[in-house]
């Protein structure tokens, strides 16, 4: 039974505190103890249900103003002039001709969760082509597998006009994380993957390669339709 | 500034845009459902969970101060609500009888082993308080200052709390016969 010294000293180390090399008889624990901490900062996300969202969208309906949903006719056209002026004002404001910098807000951003929370919010903005291509760096460079699938999930609502099957394909090849490979798959459900056939094919026979994963390869390619019929 | 910031969004709310909930919602819904999830091990539940705590966050947006901090105050109600949650289940039945009840894995898209269930599975087996203090800090990455306030101990016990919490999940994934993650 280690004193509580002991395991402050040796948090020093899994938290990276301490730098330098841990004693011998510790030196294997703290490596597992390691493990099991990047572990869990790497467990897959499970998605908020349909039926949440929808309780959720029935609890905004039941707190908004009544008033909105019973106004005259004078007051509805002041709601229409106050409505274009506010649309007006955040024209002006969120100019969607500027940049929105989504590459330098994302990589200012220190934690995971606060990274995940950026990108979950981006889904409900309209990107622009310019955008969708910072996203699609971000997953070029990003580690952390949730928010590489949040990332995906992203890119989905942009398939096929700006996202192509070939670059899914290339973000394929790199990751080895189930939860990654089968949201790069669904992304490539709109795409045409007719000229990655063989290539996904291939890939179905990687050594190693979770069942499910093959499975979703195996169906998103008897769905496609042969190249000769495009 | 592409989005706003969480405290600005709960001043709106406190001016009367309800807008600014969906807002926090969007941000916050699925990292906080895989925090109930994993401290809860009950996925009903946690979608519940997630719910009140939107719920209670309109409810006293009033009395959110907007010069602190959004997310360390939505996290302490958050463990208020878990701590609500675990007394009603206590009243019903013994915790270790719903453990039972939890068939985590067997709902899993990956039916082969792999280091998430691995993983997934013994977390399951901690103690509550074990997994609530690691998903603190390694899922929701809230700083050890933060979570000693939250449950009201020094920062020395949250980390002898965050160690003690590892050195369990190692010694059932030892036990398991796993040699490595």
């Amino acid at each position: 039974m280690k004193t509580e010294q002991e395991l402050l000293k040796i948090m020093d180390h899994v938290d990276g505190y301490v730098m330098k090399e841990a004693e011998s008889d510790l030196k294997e624990e703290i490596k597992s103890l390691k493990q099991c901490a990047s572990g869990i900062k790497d467990l897959p996300y499970e998605k908020v249900s349909e039926k949440t969202d929808e309780r959720f969208q029935k609890f905004m309906e039941s707190i908004s103003d009544p008033s909105k949903t019973n106004t005259s006719r004078g007051l509805r056209t002041i709601s229409i002039i106050t409505a274009f002026a506010a649309g007006l004002a955040l024209f002006l404001i969120f100019n969607p001709f500027q940049n929105k910098e989504i590459l330098a807000d994302f990589n200012a951003m220190k934690s995971n969760p606060d990274k995940l929370s950026f990108v979950y919010e981006l889904t409900s903005e309209k990107l622009r082509e310019g955008e969708i291509e910072e996203v699609k760096l971000l997953l070029a460079n990003e580690e952390n597998p949730n928010i590489k699938v949040a990332l995906l999930d992203l890119l989905e609502n942009y398939t096929p006009d700006h996202v192509k099957s070939e670059e899914l394909f290339l973000n394929l090849n790199r990751s080895s994380t189930p939860s990654v490979q089968m949201a790069m798959l669904n992304a490539m459900e709109a795409t045409d993957i007719s000229d990655i056939r063989s290539d996904l094919d291939a890939f179905r026979n990687t050594v190693g390669l979770e069942e499910t994963v093959k499975n979703r390869i195996l169906q998103l390619l008897n769905n496609a339709k042969p190249k000769n019929l495009k | 500034m592409l989005l706003e910031n969480d405290e600005i969004l709960m001043q709106g709310l406190q001016e009367g845009n309800n807008a600014c909930l969906g807002k926090l919602y969007e941000r916050y819904k699925t990292i906080l459902l895989n925090y109930f999830i994993n401290v809860t091990q009950d996925r009903d539940a946690a979608n519940d969970l997630l719910m009140e705590v939107f719920e209670r966050i309109y409810k006293y947006r009033g009395g959110f101060d907007v010069s602190r901090k959004f997310k360390p105050w939505m996290y302490q109600m958050s463990n208020n609500l878990l701590h609500d949650y675990r007394n009603k289940l206590s009243k019903h039945k013994s915790l270790e009888n719903s453990k039972e009840e939890i068939s985590y894995l067997q709902s899993y898209t990956f039916q082969q082993i792999d280091r998430g269930i691995i993983l997934k599975d013994a977390m399951g087996r901690l103690s509550e308080s074990e997994r609530k203090v690691i998903s603190m800090y390694y899922l929701l990455e809230i700083p050890y200052s933060e979570i000693a306030q939250i449950e009201g101990v020094s920062v020395n016990s949250i980390r002898i709390r965050v160690c003690r919490a590892l050195k369990n999940l190692n010694a059932i994934i030892t036990n398991s016969g796993i040699k490595e993650l």
